[in-house]
């Protein structure tokens, strides 16, 4: 009994040990190019046309019932970041996003089986692009009066689950403020929204532990930042300082 | 009985006329009331634009539309935009040069920005971003400006969009503006005296002189 157990608890370590492995494989191997991220913007354009679908709110409500497994039921994500925020996303982001996961340029072992062709046809993630594009969440909750006869407490439920508050992080805002305004404002939006027309995602209401993830990967090539500039990522011309006060700037945003 | 009902119409005529008079005399001293209560208002907006003449239209014009090549025009402008070109001389990221205007005594941009109190300057930017832009009329070099029209939609329009004369992302007025003043701050941007964002600084260092006479040609032919 006990030497059943221990070949188990072996067999237990060497998986776990492949899967980490497999991960920094995946992160190591991605070879991703200025090309891989106009190929992915091509295929956007060319695989979804956004005009025509027509959108079935029933279809993203049931292929979110699977994103909420990890990104929450209105896609605010969690576990500090972990998991990101989702809600609200630029549809053309989302949709690139996935097609680079498919096809292994944007590394990120948990969404591979989610974004398979055959598990998610592409008429479905049009659906859950939109789906969650259209989810909004709050900052806070909405005064209300809960003695009124009219009060409705599921609304209200559903409206409590439907915040996201960024915490403020350390640095100084106030040089943050500048370097954002100069460097970062123009693509990203005043008050850090993004753009959906050029889908550019936000950053205001976006977990400050998951935006740094995405700048060391951006730094160290693993991810392309911006299509424009593909050879030289800029964001290696900032010290530490200097993008830690930026994030300080941004978790300040969605207050 | 017809002499009843005659009355009665008569009686109604009269109250009706009645009426008539009072709703009158109610309209005009209403009216009366209404212009009066404006007048203050009137004081208040002629405040701004005198604040506005005071402070800044001995350089930049009255209205924000500067008379002179050297001043550039900043009607229309964001007031937000304002507001940080401001902050930037104060806080000394840009350097501000010694300027006497016509009939005015020498300052500077950095004096200006600190005798500013921030009451008067949200007046100030609030009042010129309403005003109206009006492009300089000036003599261009049509070939020059063909080819700057290029060069500003490959790297340019992402930021300075609608061929640089949207203030939409808080952006300055290219189009329109003065050429004296253009050359001096694409000599500064090139000489790195005046400081930019490091996605305009990039592509700014690949331009050579032609390239910024180009663009230059291309703005002031926008008229």
């Amino acid at each position: 009994m006990i030497l059943l157990r221990l070949i188990f608890l072996i067999l237990i370590f060497f998986t776990l040990n492949a899967t980490v492995n497999a991960k920094e494989q995946l992160i190591e191997e991605s070879n991703y190019t200025a090309q891989d991220l106009i190929d992915a913007s091509k295929k956007v354009e060319t695989l979804f046309n956004l005009k025509e679908h027509d959108y079935d709110k029933d279809i993203g409500d049931e292929i979110n019932q699977v994103c909420a497994g990890c990104h929450e039921e209105f896609g605010m994500g969690g576990k500090d970041g972990k998991y990101p925020r989702i809600a609200g996303l630029p549809i053309k982001y989302i949709l690139k996003q996935i097609i680079l996961f498919r096809e292994r340029k944007r590394p990120n072992i948990p969404m591979l089986q989610h974004v398979e062709e055959r598990e998610l046809p592409n008429d479905e993630l049009l659906d859950i692009a939109i789906f969650l594009n259209k989810i909004k969440l709050n900052n806070h909750l909405s005064k209300i009066d809960e003695t009124a006869p009219d009060f409705d407490a599921y609304a209200r439920l559903q409206e409590a689950k439907s915040i996201i508050q960024i915490g403020k992080t350390e640095g100084d805002i106030k040089k943050g403020k500048k370097l954002y305004k100069k460097e970062c404002k123009s693509c990203h939006g005043k008050q850090g929204n993004g753009d959906e027309e050029e889908a550019i995602p936000r950053v205001a209401g976006q977990y400050i532990k998951y935006l740094w993830r995405q700048i060391d990967m951006f730094i160290n090539g693993k991810r392309l930042h911006d299509i424009e500039d593909p050879e030289e990522e800029f964001l290696k011309s900032f010290t530490h300082e200097e993008l830690k006060n930026i994030l300080a700037y941004i978790s300040t945003l969605d207050d | 009985m017809i002499k009843v009902e005659q009355d009665f119409i008569y009686k109604i005529q009269s109250v009706i006329n009645e009426e008539k008079m009072l709703n009158k005399k109610l309209l005009t001293s209403f009216s009366a009331i209404t212009l009066l209560s404006l007048l203050p208002l009137s004081y208040l907006i002629a405040d701004d634009a005198s604040l506005v003449q005071e402070k800044c239209g001995i350089c930049h014009g009255d209205d924000g539309n500067s008379l002179t090549g050297n001043v550039p025009s900043i009607a229309g402008f964001t007031a937000a935009s304002l507001s940080d070109f401001l902050d930037e001389y104060k806080e000394g990221d840009r350097k501000a040069k010694k300027y006497t205007p016509k009939g005015g005594k020498e300052s500077d941009m950095h004096e200006v920005a600190n005798n500013l109190s921030e009451e008067d300057g949200l007046k100030i930017f609030f009042f010129l971003s309403k005003q109206k832009f009006k492009p300089i009329k000036q003599d261009f070099d049509n070939k020059y400006a063909k080819k700057g029209k290029k060069l500003h939609k490959k790297k340019c329009e992402k930021c300075h969009s609608e061929n640089g004369s949207s203030v939409e992302d808080d952006t300055p007025k290219l189009a329109g503006q003065w050429k004296p003043y253009l050359e001096k701050q694409f000599n500064l941007f090139s000489a790195g005296e005046r400081d930019m964002p490091k996605k305009m600084k990039k592509r700014f260092k690949k331009l050579s002189k032609d390239d910024r006479k180009a663009l230059i040609e291309f703005y002031i032919s926008q008229q």
